[in-house]
């Protein structure tokens, strides 16, 4: 009797890597380019000082420090697979080994050492306080 | 040899499917398995085939998710013992595991397939030879048997009724870069269109794994993209033949 | 015959390669450039500062620039991959995807010129 985590590996597992690939790129765009609207947001409150350093104050808050180290992940994810796509559009890699290589290792891997190398000192220096 | 249970998507029935249990023989494929159901089992069962030797395309279906030729694909390399059988996605069903193509061809149409030859009434055979700029561009991409196995796996297809597909892309790019044919502007116009054409592949990958011919589909429409930075190459191929 | 959808293609690529070093940049001037910020005192002086260099503010509204088209770029590739629209759709989407993006960059510029 298959269970439901083999039954869902099976199902996607074929298809895995060049789908997941796609699926990050477009979730993680869209939370960017929501991100910049928030962030134009915040800019424009530059022009009353007292309203932004109120606002700077709210950004040191704990809660704010774990979605700007999750903001941190997503622009890693969203780059790095963005460089592996480049790569494939210009004729490197363009096979199913190649591909799903490029993106475990280099999109997932080195992203995961960039994303702890950046993410360890936000939480050290903030959350951890 | 042991027993496996397949489970069979079937018209009118919901869930998983019906299950069936079939003894393995040696050296069984999915075919084998579907034609002992239907004899042994249940005749109204509904499948496709012709050749059984993986040469013409017709049985291609879902098999465990993934598209696959029923007639090239051995029971016993599945890995497991229950096996899920199911009609290709992204095509209208028919009846069980029986799908209508239609949608496939139209795209195919769209593009042209046929040659449209430069010397139409010449009387000598037109070569391709291998080692002819055509011939090592066109290695390996030519193999397709329009079993409609990357238009069922394609996310994208998935998502659009418009995108033309895999296969329909890939044959536009032979054509295209085919000394012997003259239909560049058509052929550039299906490839090039926002909604159907290349620019709607995001190398997801899914055609290239499920190829029974080992196509490199997602190769193919990437040099496409890159070959409509300078779309008048197409041309070119044209006058330096000059109706070779 | 000029294509102008193989345009987007292209651009998409190159504006992403751009941003990637923009961001790097952006990264290492908001957060280790000045003294203060090194120790995570960034307030409204420190950034006025700043802002007052015309170099920083050409660097940040390029910043600003090319990541509106590629993010909204990316978006009408969303939207036409779901294949609902015929081609007069695609067009006003592709119209107001360009109005919307114009708003969003005027929006952002002028928060430097109110300073």
């Amino acid at each position: 009797m298959t269970n439901f985590v083999a039954l869902a590996a099976r199902k996607y597992g074929w298809r895995y890597s060049g789908m997941v690939a796609f699926v990050i790129q477009r979730v993680t765009g869209l939370a960017l380019l929501f991100y910049l609207f928030l962030h134009v947001h915040t800019i424009h409150l530059l022009r009353e000082p007292d309203k932004f350093d109120v606002a700077l104050q709210q950004f040191r808050s704990p809660v704010f420090k774990l979605l700007e180290i999750g903001l941190l992940g997503t622009v890693i994810l969203h780059a790095l697979n963005g460089v592996r796509l480049t790569l494939i559009d210009m004729g490197v890699g363009v096979n199913a080994t190649r591909q799903r290589q490029m993106f475990w290792y280099f999109a997932v891997g080195v992203g995961v050492v960039i994303f702890v190398a950046g993410a360890v000192p936000i939480l050290v220096n903030t959350v951890l306080k | 040899m042991g027993t496996h249970v397949f489970k069979i998507a079937r018209s009118g029935a919901a869930g998983l499917g019906q299950a069936y249990s079939v003894a393995l023989e040696e050296r069984m494929t999915v075919l084998d398995a579907l034609f002992i159901i239907q004899r042994k089992q249940d005749p109204t069962l509904s499948f496709r085939c012709s050749c059984r030797v993986g040469m013409c395309g017709t049985c291609a279906m879902s098999i465990n998710w993934q598209p696959r030729l029923a007639c090239q694909t051995r029971v016993a390399t599945l890995e497991s013992e229950t096996v899920h059988v199911g009609p290709l996605p992204h095509l209208p069903v028919i009846k069980d595991l029986v799908v209508s193509l239609e949608p496939f061809f139209e795209k195919w149409k769209k593009v042209r397939p046929a040659l449209h030859a430069v010397n139409k009434g010449s009387k000598s055979l037109a070569v391709v030879r291998p080692d002819s700029e055509f011939g090592r561009q066109a290695q390996g991409k030519r193999d397709c048997i329009t079993c409609g196995a990357c238009y069922a796996a394609c996310g994208i297809v998935g998502s659009s009724k418009r995108y033309l597909g895999p296969a329909a892309i890939n044959k536009a790019m032979l054509r295209l870069l085919d000394p012997r044919d003259k239909a560049v502007d058509e052929r550039l116009d299906a490839v090039d269109g926002e909604a159907e054409g290349v620019w709607r592949c995001h190398t997801q990958f899914n055609c290239v794994a499920v190829c029974p011919k080992g196509i490199n589909l997602t190769d193919s429409i990437m040099r496409l993209k890159r070959a409509m930075l300078r779309p008048g190459q197409f041309h070119d191929k044209l006058r330096s033949a000059g109706g070779a | 015959m000029a294509r102008s959808r193989v345009v987007h293609w292209y651009l998409q690529r190159i504006t992403g390669a751009l941003l990637l070093l923009l961001l790097v940049m952006h990264f290492w001037v908001e957060h280790f450039m000045a003294g203060p910020v090194r120790k995570g005192e960034l307030s409204f002086k420190v950034i006025r500062e700043r802002i007052s260099n015309p170099w920083m503010q050409g660097i940040d509204i390029a910043f600003l620039l090319i990541a509106l088209y590629h993010g909204l770029n990316g978006l009408r590739n969303i939207i036409l991959d779901f294949g609902w629209v015929n081609r007069w759709a695609a067009r006003s989407i592709t119209g107001a995807l360009w109005v919307v993006g114009i708003a969003w960059a005027y929006w952002g510029i002028t928060a430097f010129a109110k300073l």
